[in-house]
């Protein structure tokens, strides 16, 4: 090795300098020098003249060191000069250099001849070892690896789709129409046939369920099987698509596909208060058929478009929606990440194709470069998505409703600035005012608050009054509820925290306050007991008549925040007149969770806390004398600071002065008002992006100026404006019917929805390594007719799939055609399917009879932008409603355990292919949960209710009820028998009848017929 | 064995795959298995719709090459701990205090600091190696034998949120799965009657689910939490494992009735795997229900041993408790427990009051922790990773605080094939920049699965478009501490 590097070296002569460096590399504790050794070994043993280093082959070790190590380097420090705008030196570093070259760099980098190079500074030591080896090696260079171009027009998917050819097929009965004869013609190439039709009952039990999600109606079911008209299931499918339920089913689908939620789960888990909006709007959207075309743009650009109302900004929440890093110290990362998030879920959901790995890089497998993302970026970086990117950034949220309002609430936010400015000064005034009559005083401070310390002590010594083994209030002493108070601005919590016991928590207003009368029979002194609960150290000021008592009362911490964390703690004596007094307990941030306070008599003891400093000298601040003693305790200087609310320190004149322009704000707050708002996009300001190398902003590359991905751009496409974001024609070209990906990926969507998987099967993923269509013929023809004749018409689509043999097959199994094709790829047989987490729960609640079919609005319960799950770990999400599954709210983080557990998947990240898994914890949910026991229960008491029906009846009824057929004798007569069992270990029950009927009930809807749809 | 019988296992795996694992499946695939004359494959390393996976996903699966570490116990303390107030000692900072920091302050800092700001706790060298630790920690300094700390730890995001997700999935952006739910899905678990990834306690603040979420991986890996950062250890339960309204005859004669009404269904259905592994899957549900109250109860355990774990103090009985919960968990074979000492060590302010309160209600339950799995002679094969989101900084916030820190910080690893008794890699002379043999969280990861006997680079899972790695596309093995 060294006789190579003095022979690379013989031109310079500068053999020091290389082992120098060798010395340097072992001292600076790079243990990875392995690689770079054997980086340096490599080229060494098989080059003996390196002419032109990047014909080496390089270890996959040495390109990874190379991308990790050196090229950020090349581009960080390097390329600016020396790359494709300026070639200093005549030296070129963005592309393979010879060694002659390398050389010069090295000896550039190491800074001991002139040049010195990078100018900025000499290289940091792990970059410049990094580098010297590389450049000494030769410089190699990692050949791009060759993927085999992808030209446009060579990947199915980028071609658009033409109206197939009808196929022949020899069961030319069965083909009743294009979709049929497609599916048949599979199957007869296959060897395969279609199974038998299905019964009446199985057919509309099918169709209810994928058009709404809930099950037929015995009374339902009892009319399709009567009606002998040739159109009869027609007539039952437009029912059902006329339904408010066909819209809360299918437009639940597309949420899924727009990764909709209620929160922004991630770091900072915020409440979406006005999510609800858009979910209503896909709904509507549902039931008014609104041709998908119109939908989609809606969504991308609503704002945008001509005549643009409400409905259309509240579309636009589908870019708004995402989960964001809201606390992210870094801005710019912060933004890139959300509109990375935007780009990666809207070519998803619209066209199919994983464009997100393009931010890194050139898409290794799809023909989308990184300048393609990058220019679609641009037109997300020219929106406006966010209100500011801060820690714990705010998103941009839009008024909607009347315009009036909008104007006059403008004009109000104008008024409160102006007024708050001119308090904001008024309060910085004084509080310097008062800081400069302080100053002199700190040594008076200084004693006052020694003083404190000392008298302190002595109440470290006080005992609780209450006995801790007993419980019991001494002779004597006085409990009061800390909920009775007679003013104060805090809330009463009989929930949660004050579940039993009723204890105070925060509304708001700061300083938390709360008063008190006690009636005490003679005069002296007297012990304050406080009970409550606390996590951290809320500590509170005590008034007794005005006068601060106890600045330091119950700065202890509990464990929790909960009733069980509640504890007695003696905080001080101090003195009360004869007869009423006034005790207030102020603090100014959120209080201590207080339960209740016990004032004990001590009538010969002298206060804990002597405020004598301040009735002596008549000037001092009790409040700042205590901010001095803990300093003291904390061993600082005895210095005072005043807080940045200085009122309560002010006079009383300048104090109210300041509450009176405060109160001012206020009521102009109170008489803004009330507008809508909903989570949206706007414009922002037109930018291109630079190509980010590597995916980083601080590595620039060339300008990527806004435009769609080139493989599926066509000349006649709309051109982004210089000074638009681009959004209304992004909108229009994804809608436009030349597209080759929206409307497959969209009918894909839905035939997935229907069939249980797609004709695609990754119906993401349309790219090269999605999976290749079943029926490509099929899937071209339904895209067309959809775009076609149909003009985009869900509703129509859904009748071109359901009115069809192929729909209309039994699920009956083959064991020939099982050992063909035996995951049914070719539907040879109706695919059974598992219900989603969603229509189970419904289902649930259907046949229990406690659906409440209400429609839209909001269940969250959360104050705008509140936190839906907070750093104490409590879940506040009430989930307890018998509304139908999707107006539940969907909190990302701490998702409803039900639909946890049936593979309702992350709301976070955007699936039109739920999983359908079969795990225990479903199980124990059919067993346990409270949804299962409340809803079996409610069923139980209503077919026992039914008295004039023998048991026989009952079961009947509720088979009927459950699985939507009548029950079988042998069925009938064995759910007796389990009766009479279940009547036995019942026995010694409250009520044995109702346990043993809820526990029948239990099994039939967790038996497998109840969530599978044949 | 013909493609397509290869295939529907496959699809049947996807769609049947029994989340706490199952004997009974087990069985009725292996019976499958035999009857199509296939064999069980391979070990589901590379995973996804692209790769083969065994029979049971759960069952307990070969690691690619010898394991040193059978198990993991991670003991998170969330929040961010003072690595200079604990575990890497700084004279230099000491000597220096109350002076500017003259370095590069890091590009992106969360708050404004000021001067350099000591330790207020003295260090003391302990055990054989003598290795120094603040007073905030005298039982783990008892330990420091058994010990290994990597001073030179560093992550990329300083706040809470990114941090989080950064230590529990390698990603402070996106939704990933976590480490807990890789080491599931690459080894299987012991147990067949217990979830293979339990997190006891866990936040739901700063990512929440998130952390311990199987993001895109099989379902069977998510972890399953045992209570939650508002629950005292001792009432933390797993979700739906009882009601209180059935007996168990009742219970059992729900699930007979239930399996002779699908069982009755399939039987003119025809053959269905999925339908079949559904029955199972209550038999299992019912298993698990008897088996888990028994392990949720410590009662079994003696008086010394709660001692140990500080279970007689109020101050440390909660934390006490899940760590000897995560022990028992460990003990019956779960492959991944994870601990929180939940937002506590934020100290922005009052360092010195919440440090020691904080250190006071971990020190000792981590100590008996470390020296009960000695005991019982599983310290050899479980690794136990210690350790916070990030660390603080040298220089004070206020008074008496530090920022966060995520360019150096400490974490401790011990047992499962990690020299003991050393300290690897070094921050700065003030602590605040890791600067020799720099460990990241990748490279943390990469350790870990490599202890657990897997190449971090060959666990991949396809999604999206792409493989999957815990580690993307960083990660090195850091061999310095492998014993």
């Amino acid at each position: 090795m060294s006789a190579r590097l003095r022979n690379l070296n013989s031109g310079g002569g500068k053999v020091g300098t290389i082992s120098q460096l060798k010395n340097r590399m072992s001292t600076t504790s790079l243990n990875k020098t392995f690689t770079l050794a054997s980086l340096i070994l490599v080229v060494v043993a098989t080059q003996s003249v390196p002419s032109q280093a990047q014909k080496t082959a390089m270890t996959p070790e040495m390109v990874t060191m190379f991308e990790q190590k050196v090229r950020p380097t090349l581009e960080a420090k390097c390329i600016a000069c020396h790359g494709p705008k300026q070639q200093s030196a005549n030296l070129r570093l963005d592309k393979p250099i010879n060694a002659r070259m390398a050389y010069k760099v090295a000896e550039a980098i190491s800074y001991e001849t002139d040049p010195e190079m990078p100018p900025s500074g000499k290289l940091p030591v792990d970059q410049l070892a990094a580098m010297t080896a590389w450049a000494k090696a030769g410089a190699p260079w990692p050949t791009t690896p060759k993927v085999a171009p992808k030209t446009k027009g060579k990947f199915w998917s980028f071609i658009a789709p033409k109206k197939p050819t009808l196929p022949k097929v020899k069961l030319k009965g069965w083909a009743a129409n294009p979709l049929d004869a497609f599916i048949l013609a599979k199957l007869e190439e296959k060897g395969l046939k279609p199974a038998p039709a299905a019964d009446r009952r199985t057919l509309i039990r099918r169709a209810t369920f994928d058009l709404t999600g809930l099950p037929p109606t015995p009374q339902e079911v009892e009319e399709f099987l009567a009606d002998k008209s040739p159109n009869a299931f027609e007539k039952v499918v437009d029912r059902l698509l006329a339904s408010n339920a066909y819209g809360e089913r299918w437009g639940r689908h597309w949420l899924d596909v727009a990764r909709y939620a209620d929160s922004n789960g991630l770091d900072e888990n915020l409440a979406f208060v006005n999510a609800w909006r858009y979910r209503d709007y896909v709904i509507e959207s549902m039931n008014a058929d609104k041709p998908i075309d119109r939908f989609f743009q809606e969504q991308i650009a609503g704002d945008l478009m001509p005549n643009a109302g409400d409905d259309e900004i509240i579309a636009t929440g589908y870019l708004a929606l995402g989960g964001k890093m809201l606390a992210e110290d870094d801005p710019v990362k912060q933004e890139m990440d959300i509109i990375d998030e935007q780009v990666d879920t809207l070519s998803k959901s619209f066209l199919g194709l994983t464009v997100g790995c393009a931010r890194c890089h050139d898409h290794k497998f799809d023909p989308i470069s990184a300048k393609d993302y990058y220019a679609m970026a641009g037109i997300f970086k020219s929106t406006k998505t966010m209100e500011n990117f801060r820690v714990v950034a705010d998103w941009y949220e839009r008024p909607i409703g009347s315009k009036i309002n909008q104007e006059k609430v403008k004009e109000i936010n104008a008024k409160i600035g102006e007024k708050s400015e001119v308090l904001n000064k008024r309060r910085k005034s004084e509080k310097e005012a008062l800081s400069k009559q302080l100053q002199p005083m700190a040594s008076t401070y200084e004693a006052a608050a020694k003083q404190l310390i000392a008298n302190e002590k002595s109440k470290a010594n006080l005992k609780p009054a209450i006995d801790a083994s007993n419980g019991a209030v001494p002779k004597g002493s006085m409990v009061v509820e800390a909920e009775s108070f007679f003013t104060g601005n805090v809330t009463r919590d009989t929930g949660g925290y004050g579940k039993g016991i009723g204890v105070l928590v925060n509304h708001g207003d700061m300083p938390n306050r709360v008063e008190y009368q006690v009636s005490v029979p003679s005069a002296g002194a007297y012990q304050l007991d406080l009970r409550y609960a606390s996590n951290d150290s809320r500590s509170i000021r005590v008034y007794a008549n005005g006068e601060l008592v106890l600045s330091n009362a119950a700065a202890k911490t509990t464990g929790g925040f909960y009733p069980e964390h509640q504890r007695w703690f003696a905080e001080g004596i101090f003195l009360l007149n004869a007869g009423v007094n006034y005790l207030k307990f102020e603090r100014d941030e959120y209080f201590p969770h207080l339960d209740k306070f016990l004032l004990t008599p001590k009538l010969g003891q002298s206060p804990t806390e002597t405020v004598d400093a301040r009735t002596a000298e008549g000037r001092l601040i009790p409040e700042l004398v205590r901010d001095v003693a803990e300093r003291i305790k904390r061993g600082e200087p005895a210095k005072i600071e005043i807080p940045d609310n200085p009122e309560r320190y002010l006079a009383p004149a300048v104090a109210a002065d300041l509450k009176r322009l405060d109160q001012e704000i206020k009521s102009l707050e109170k008489s803004r008002p009330k507008i809508p708002m909903t989570m949206a996009v706007g414009e922002g300001k037109p930018t291109n992006l630079k190509v980010h190398l590597r995916g980083n902003y601080l590595t620039l590359g060339d300008d990527s100026p806004r435009r769609f991905p080139s493989i599926i751009a066509t000349p006649s496409d709309p051109v982004v404006p210089e000074d638009k974001s681009g959004r209304l024609e992004l909108a229009k070209w994804l809608t436009n019917a030349n597209n080759p990906l929206t409307a497959r990926v969209f009918v894909n969507r839905v035939w997935r929805w229907r069939f249980g998987r797609g004709i695609v099967g990754s119906v993401d993923n349309f790219g090269a390594l999605g999976d290749l269509p079943t029926h490509p013929e099929l899937l071209d023809w339904l895209a067309t007719s959809f775009v076609g004749e149909d003009k985009w018409s869900l509703k129509k689509l859904h009748k071109r799939m359901m009115l069809t043999n192929t729909y209309m097959m039994s699920g009956q199994y083959d064991s020939r055609a099982a050992n063909l094709d035996p995951d049914n790829h070719y539907l040879w047989r109706f695919p059974r399917k598992r219900l989603e987490a969603e229509a189970i729960r419904d289902n649930i609640m259907a046949v229990s009879g406690r659906l409440d079919r209400t429609m839209g609005g909001t269940m969250l319960g959360f104050g705008p932008r509140a936190y839906v799950t907070g750093t104490d770990g409590v879940d506040r999400v009430n989930y307890n409603s018998t509304r139908r599954g999707v107006y539940l709210p969907v909190v990302r983080a701490a998702l409803y355990d039900v639909y946890t557990a049936f593979d309702f998947g992350d709301p976070t990240v955007m699936n039109g292919d739920r999983s359908s898994t079969t795990v225990a914890p479903q199980a124990l949910f059919m067993l346990n949960s409270q949804v299962v026991l409340s809803s079996t229960k409610a069923m139980a008491e209503k077919i026992l209710q039914q008295k004039n029906l023998s048991d026989a009846q009952k079961i009947r009824q509720l088979y009927m009820q459950c699985y939507g057929r009548p029950a079988t004798e042998a069925e009938v007569s064995r759910t007796v028998d389990f009766l009479g069992r279940f009547m036995n270990v019942y026995a010694k029950a409250k009520d044995p009848r109702l346990s043993a009927w809820q526990s029948l009930c239990k099994s039939i809807i967790a038996a497998n017929e109840f969530i599978y749809v044949e | 064995m013909s493609n397509n019988d290869f295939l529907s296992r496959r699809e049947l795996l996807r769609s049947s795959a029994l989340g706490f694992g199952n004997l009974a499946f087990l069985s009725l695939l292996a019976e499958q298995s035999m009857a199509s004359g296939g064999s069980v494959l391979g070990n589901g390393f590379q995973g996804g719709g692209k790769g083969k996976e065994s029979l049971n996903p759960l069952a307990p699966k070969a690691p690619q090459f010898p394991a040193r570490a059978k198990r993991v116990i991670f003991v998170f303390l969330h929040g961010g701990p003072s690595q200079v107030d604990t575990f890497d000692p700084k004279p230099l900072l000491t000597r220096d205090h109350g002076k500017p920091f003259t370095g590069q302050m890091p590009r992106i800092v969360s708050s404004p600091t000021g001067n350099l700001l000591k330790s207020p706790w003295e260090f003391k060298h302990y055990g054989e190696s003598g290795i120094e630790v603040s007073d905030l920690f005298p039982h783990v300094g008892s330990c420091v034998d058994d010990l290994c700390f990597i001073n030179s730890m560093y992550g990329s995001n300083s706040r809470h949120g990114g941090a989080l997700l950064e230590l529990h999935t390698g990603s402070d952006t996106f939704v990933r799965p976590s480490m807990g739910s890789w080491v599931t899905y690459g080894l299987g678990t012991e147990n067949q009657n217990l979830p293979g990834f339990l997190t006891i306690c866990p936040t739901l603040s700063h990512g929440g689910v998130n952390n311990w979420s199987s993001a895109f991986l099989p379902a069977y890996t998510q972890g399953t939490p045992v209570g939650n950062s508002s629950i005292d250890a001792g009432n933390a339960k797993i979700p739906f494992i009882q009601n209180t309204e059935t007996p168990t005859e009742a219970q059992k004669l729900e699930i007979e009735m239930l399996k002779t009404l699908s069982k009755d269904q399939l039987a003119h259905l025809g053959p269905d795997p999925a339908l079949e592994g559904r029955i199972s899957s209550f038999e299992l549900a019912f298993r698990m229900q008897l088996a888990a109250p028994e392990l949720q109860e410590i009662t079994g355990e003696s008086e010394e041993t709660k001692k140990l774990y500080g279970m007689d103090d109020p101050k440390t009985r909660s934390f006490g408790h899940q760590c000897l919960l995560a022990r028992r968990f460990s003990e019956r074979g779960v492959r991944f427990v994870q601990v929180t000492h939940s937002y506590k060590w934020d100290q922005h302010d009052a360092l010195r009051k919440d440090h020691s309160s904080n250190a006071a209600e971990v020190d000792k339950p981590i100590a008996g922790l470390l020296k009960d799995l000695k005991a019982r002679g599983m310290l050899k094969d479980t690794l136990v990773i210690i350790s916070g989101e990030f660390g603080r900084t040298p220089v004070a916030q206020g008074d008496d605080g530090r920022d966060h820190n995520p360019h150096g910080f400490t974490t401790i690893l011990a047992g499962g094939g990690v020299k003991p008794g050393i300290k690897y890699g070094a921050t700065d002379d003030y602590g605040f920049f890791s600067v020799q043999d720099k460990v990241h969280i990748h490279d943390l990861h990469a350790t870990m699965l490599h202890l657990l006997g897997i190449d971090h680079t060959k666990l991949t899972y396809f999604h999206g478009g792409r493989n999957y790695r815990l580690t993307d596309v960083h990660g090195n093995v850091v061999k310095g501490i492998l014993a």
